[in-house]
């Protein structure tokens, strides 16, 4: 049989409140949620940045430190190499103030002679041939003729070979050079250069170390003097 | 009476309409306001978003400015520059003191080596072999 009126009416009542209800419950276990899952997130991605940022500023920080000691160590060598470059310009210097005095010797005309001696000599320990030619200064030209004997002495005596000597009267080294002579074989395949000029080069590469000792003291990072 | 039956029957006719329409009313205010309740929540974690967001900015404003606070100007560096710049000086200067005192000696040794001369023959060279010749 049918409902009263009141019946059905308290019924819808009971079920709106139910609705309701279930509504509010709904709502606030959403709101729960929400304000849970917030913190959550919130504090996840707090954490998960901050730890970028601070990584990056902690490279960063390594990346200027590491910059800093190439730039201490590139001016340190940059300092090494200014002082090496001084002390080289200086032994430079030296060796060129040297070449400007070569030629003093010439005018001690005996001193001279007996050094153009020992340079024909050399020179013909070294060709060892029957036939050399010598060229000169012009100026030098007594001097040599002079100097030739002792020096084929000296040929003779360590070798015990003949051997012909002769001034190149046609060509002559320059006038501006310091002294010295250059002899060569009569078919000019072979020479020995004893100018005082070239003398002076092959020495200063064997003596720069020596040079450099004398000036600078020895050094202290050197380990092998051989 | 039949007429009041009629009456009652129409009238509980109408009253079961209301409520059926009570009813979806009061479901359609539970499905907005659950609705309601979920635009709040998203519009919650973009907050979560936007707060994190913003404390971290501030984290790296803190942080940028003390590293340039640390690293904006290297005392040390130009402190040590400085020293070094002082350190060729003077190594420039005893360089010069040595080579001014020095100098003489090393052009006359070098010179010296220039003219003396020692006429040797190669260690190698046999000179019984060429003796025949004289």
């Amino acid at each position: 049989m049918a409902l009263s009126d009141a019946e059905v009416s308290k019924q819808i009542q009971h079920m709106v409140e139910f609705i309701n209800k279930e509504a509010g419950e709904k709502v606030e276990e959403i709101d729960t949620k929400a304000e849970e899952e917030f913190n959550i997130e919130k504090g996840r991605l707090l954490q998960q940045e901050k730890l970028k940022v601070k990584s990056y500023f902690e490279r960063k920080e390594k990346q200027v430190e590491m910059q800093r000691k190439i730039q201490r160590s590139n001016q340190q060598n940059q300092a090494r190499l200014s002082i090496l470059k001084s002390r080289d310009d200086n032994v430079d210097k030296i060796l060129s103030d040297a070449a400007k005095k070569l030629g003093e010797i010439t005018k001690d005309q005996a001193k001279y002679q007996q050094i153009i001696s020992s340079l024909i000599a050399q020179g013909l320990f070294q060709l060892i041939e029957p036939h050399v030619n010598i060229l000169c200064r012009k100026q030098d030209m007594e001097v040599v003729k002079a100097a030739i004997p002792a020096g084929i002495d000296q040929y003779t005596k360590a070798t015990r070979v003949k051997v012909v000597v002769e001034i190149n009267k046609v060509n002559f080294l320059p006038e501006e050079c310091s002294g010295g002579v250059i002899l060569y074989d009569k078919t000019h395949s072979i020479s020995v250069s004893n100018t005082f000029e070239s003398r002076l080069e092959l020495l200063s590469k064997q003596m720069i170390p020596e040079i450099r000792g004398i000036l600078f003291g020895a050094s202290l990072t050197r380990k092998f003097y051989d | 009476m039949s007429n009041h039956t009629t009456n009652h029957n129409h009238h509980s006719r109408k009253e079961r309409k209301g409520g059926i329409q009570e009813l979806l009313a009061a479901e359609q205010r539970a499905v907005s306001k659950i609705n309601e309740a979920k635009t709040r929540k998203i519009k919650k974690m973009k907050e979560a978003r936007d707060e994190a967001q913003k404390e971290i900015d501030s984290y790296r404003k803190e942080l940028q400015d003390e590293f340039e606070q640390k690293w904006k100007k290297d005392k040390a560096a130009d402190e040590f520059s400085l020293q070094i710049q002082r350190k060729v000086r003077d190594e420039m200067r005893t360089i010069d003191s040595k080579v001014s005192t020095n100098k003489k000696q090393v052009i006359e040794k070098v010179l010296v080596q220039v003219y003396d001369i020692t006429p040797e023959l190669h260690e190698n060279l046999q000179v019984s072999i060429p003796s025949e010749t004289l």
